[in-house]
């Protein structure tokens, strides 16, 4: 019977609009909770942290040093892409020649500009016989010429600059390109932990050409780290079927025992070791 | 509504912890096992320096030149390398981490009389184990042997495949004035001849099984083949047809001999048992057919044939008889050599008036130029695990033995010095 009584109530506690007040009330308590554990609340100590960099000084030769990288791609066909048009487009006024004249016509009056003024010297010092007194006119006048020459070609320069800068295809690639910590902040604490374990595991790992029959095998490993930046545990997601080359990519996983700064939070990275850039 | 947003909770809170990316190691950072070999030391009875050294010395040289190892310089050692313990308790691995090595040998050998007993070792400093262990026991001039033997262990430990260390290497060599059979290590020491025909003797190979070789002599004034058998030193002339009979091969069971004779006016290539009686022609042309090398089933002979005008290598079903062309390139093709895997084919080309050795993988594909420089390098063989290549080179001027890995890498003479050497063969497991 108090079976039945129960079932009542609690069907009557589903039509009280204290229940959905209650739940929400017990949901936002929880949530709490969870933003009081989190630490989100509350503003962090801030240390101060110095600044460090991992530097690679070690460049083993490797199958194609150029591999992986945004800007490896040949920059001949991208030149012959630029280049070639403009003049196709225009073969009867070639504008590449108009323009390097220019660029000469530019770099040479600098040499140039003191002969073409010497020899206005001669005329000044006829002048000079029939008037002295603008002997000091003439120097002041020479010099505000010279600067204004200087000037011009100053303003010429920084032209030419821009043009280069404008027509330099390089540029974009390069800006493309990783450089240091893809989302370092400066600090060791900030640095990319993807960038360090790549670093780490890369170096760890020694596996020889001559121990392995396939180029084409590959190991994917979970490593998890506690808060503190332990290794807790790894396990092979996937293995590559071939015990040498499993077994090198375990003792590379076994010398890491502790990331540099504890991530703060556990944290579960995904390797994958493969030998696309081994030696030939 | 509630429910909803129940489920979006619980989802970010498990999402949080983890969120995943993959990162990827395109290549080891080391593509050479940094290895230290140890001075082995005396355990018991008299102490010999030099078998120490002499079993230092063969392991080095073995293992340098299997190129998986970048050897450790013994003056950085440290005190573990001058301890005796051979257990992985005994070692004091952390000494060898901080010198970077990955592997360690060590070693102790013990002297009673004339009796050698060598025990070596070889561990790995990561997992603080033992890889592999071997007891030998000999004669104090089986040193060397016991050293090469440990050789191809740890090979076997760290690749799955025994080295060839321990086999042999015939060649031919005119140090007494006289073309003779040759035997020596795979590193060029303990050289010793095995004929005295004081004459011409051309073309070894080793028998796929047993110790024995077939070799071309001239002894009795012509070329004929002849089988000796290496530890009773029994010999036999087998094929003494009219005009030639050389460069014989062995089938891979060992059964029948591939040999070029030209008994019927024109070379070509006939299938013989091991006591010389003919067993089938193999070849049919109005071309000269030499030089035959089987394929490691038995089932195919890369030779050398003029029919299509220059000396190419072609490919013979035996069991069909179909014949196809395996290289295009080059006027002059020659001395062909099936890789006991089966998966390259070397052999030399003449080009600018001196021979290379190139590899062509069995379909045609894949052609690859391994020797460069001065000198004309021939004559290629495989080692019986297919990691190295032998041949004759001039390039130091006389004729002599040179060993290189399979990809062209590490080639180092190996002949000793003393008259003009070539022919080189290399023998199976010993």
């Amino acid at each position: 019977m108090s079976h039945h009584h129960t079932d009542r109530q609690l069907a009557g506690y589903h039509h009280d609009p204290r229940f959905g007040r209650l739940l929400l009330a017990s949901l936002g308590v929880h949530l709490a909770a969870v933003l009081l554990f989190s630490g989100v609340l509350f503003p962090r100590f801030q240390r101060d942290l110095r600044p460090v960099y991992h530097v690679d000084l070690v460049n083993l030769p490797v199958m194609n040093p150029q591999a992986g990288r945004p800007d490896a791609r040949p920059p001949k066909p991208q030149a012959k892409a630029a280049a070639p048009e403009p003049v196709k487009a225009s073969p009867p006024a070639p504008p590449k020649p108009k323009a390097k004249p220019e660029a000469v016509k530019l770099a040479k009056p600098e040499a140039a500009k003191p002969a073409a003024v010497k020899p206005k010297k001669p005329e000044a010092a006829q002048v000079k016989a029939s008037e002295k007194p603008s002997a000091a006119d003439e120097k002041a006048l020479q010099e505000k010429l010279r600067q204004m020459q200087a000037r011009q070609q100053i303003d010429d320069m920084k032209r030419r600059l821009d043009e280069m800068a404008a027509k330099d295809t390089r540029q974009a690639a390069i800006s493309g390109a990783p450089a240091g910590m893809m989302d370092g902040k400066g600090t060791e604490a900030g640095s990319s932990y993807d960038a360090w374990l790549h670093e780490y595991l890369k170096q760890a790992w020694t596996l020889s050409r001559y121990q392995v029959s396939r180029r084409d095998l590959k190991a994917t490993v979970k490593l998890a780290f506690d808060a503190q930046g332990n290794l807790l545990d790894y396990n092979f997601i996937k293995k590559s079927g071939e015990e040498r080359f499993d077994d090198s990519v375990r003792k590379a996983v076994l010398q890491l025992k502790k990331l540099p700064n504890p991530p703060g939070s556990r944290m579960e990275k995904d390797i994958v070791f493969n030998l696309k850039d081994l030696l030939e | 509504m509630i429910r909803s947003l129940l489920f979006t909770l619980i989802g970010l809170a498990l999402f949080s912890g983890s969120a995943l990316a993959q990162i990827e190691i395109t290549a080891p950072g080391q593509q050479a096992i940094p290895l230290a070999v140890t001075r082995f030391l005396p355990l018991d009875g008299a102490v010999r320096p030099e078998i120490a050294a002499e079993v230092a010395a063969v392991l080095q040289s073995d293992l340098d030149l299997s190129g998986l190892f970048r050897l450790i310089d013994p003056a950085a050692f440290l005190s573990d390398a001058q301890k005796p313990g051979l257990n992985s308790t005994q070692v004091d691995f952390g000494q060898w981490r901080l010198l970077g090595a990955e592997a360690v040998i060590k070693g102790a050998y013990t002297l009673k009389g004339d009796q050698l007993t060598l025990e070596a070792r070889l561990f790995d400093t990561t997992g603080r184990r033992l890889l592999t262990g071997r007891r030998y026991l000999g004669k104090t001039s089986d040193a060397r042997r016991m050293a090469h033997a440990f050789a191809d262990e740890v090979l076997k430990s760290l690749t799955g495949e025994a080295g060839p260390f321990s086999s042999r290497i015939a060649y031919i060599s005119n140090q007494t004035g006289h073309k003779e059979l040759y035997l020596m290590e795979v590193d060029g020491h303990q050289s010793t001849r095995v004929t005295d025909h004081r004459s011409i003797v051309l073309n070894p190979d080793f028998s796929p099984v047993g110790k024995e070789l077939i070799f071309t002599s001239y002894r009795a004034g012509f070329p004929d083949l002849y089988r000796k058998e290496i530890n009773s030193g029994r010999e036999a002339r087998i094929s003494h047809r009219k005009g030639l009979n050389i460069a014989g091969r062995y089938r891979p069971d060992g059964r029948e001999i591939a040999l070029t004779l030209s008994q019927d006016g024109n070379s070509e290539i006939y299938l013989i048992g091991t006591d010389g009686t003919l067993h089938k022609r193999l070849t049919n042309d109005w071309g000269i057919d030499v030089d035959a090398s089987w394929s490691p089933r038995g089932d195919a002979i890369a030779f050398v044939s003029d029919r299509q005008g220059n000396p190419h290598v072609f490919i013979m079903d035996v069991i069909g008889g179909k014949v196809r062309r395996l290289t295009e390139a080059g006027k002059y093709n020659a001395t062909p050599a099936w890789s006991p895997k089966g998966d390259r084919i070397a052999f030399s080309r003449l080009e600018e008036g001196r021979f290379d050795i190139y590899t062509i993988r069995p379909d045609g594909s894949d052609e690859r130029r391994l020797t460069f420089g001065p000198g004309s390098k021939e004559h290629p063989r495989w080692s019986p695990d297919g990691r190295f290549l032998v041949y004759s080179s001039d390039q130091g001027g006389a004729k002599a033995i040179y060993l290189m890995r399979a990809d062209g890498t590490g080639g180092r003479r190996i002949s000793p010095a003393g008259g003009a050497s070539s022919h080189p063969a290399w023998s199976g497991r010993w």
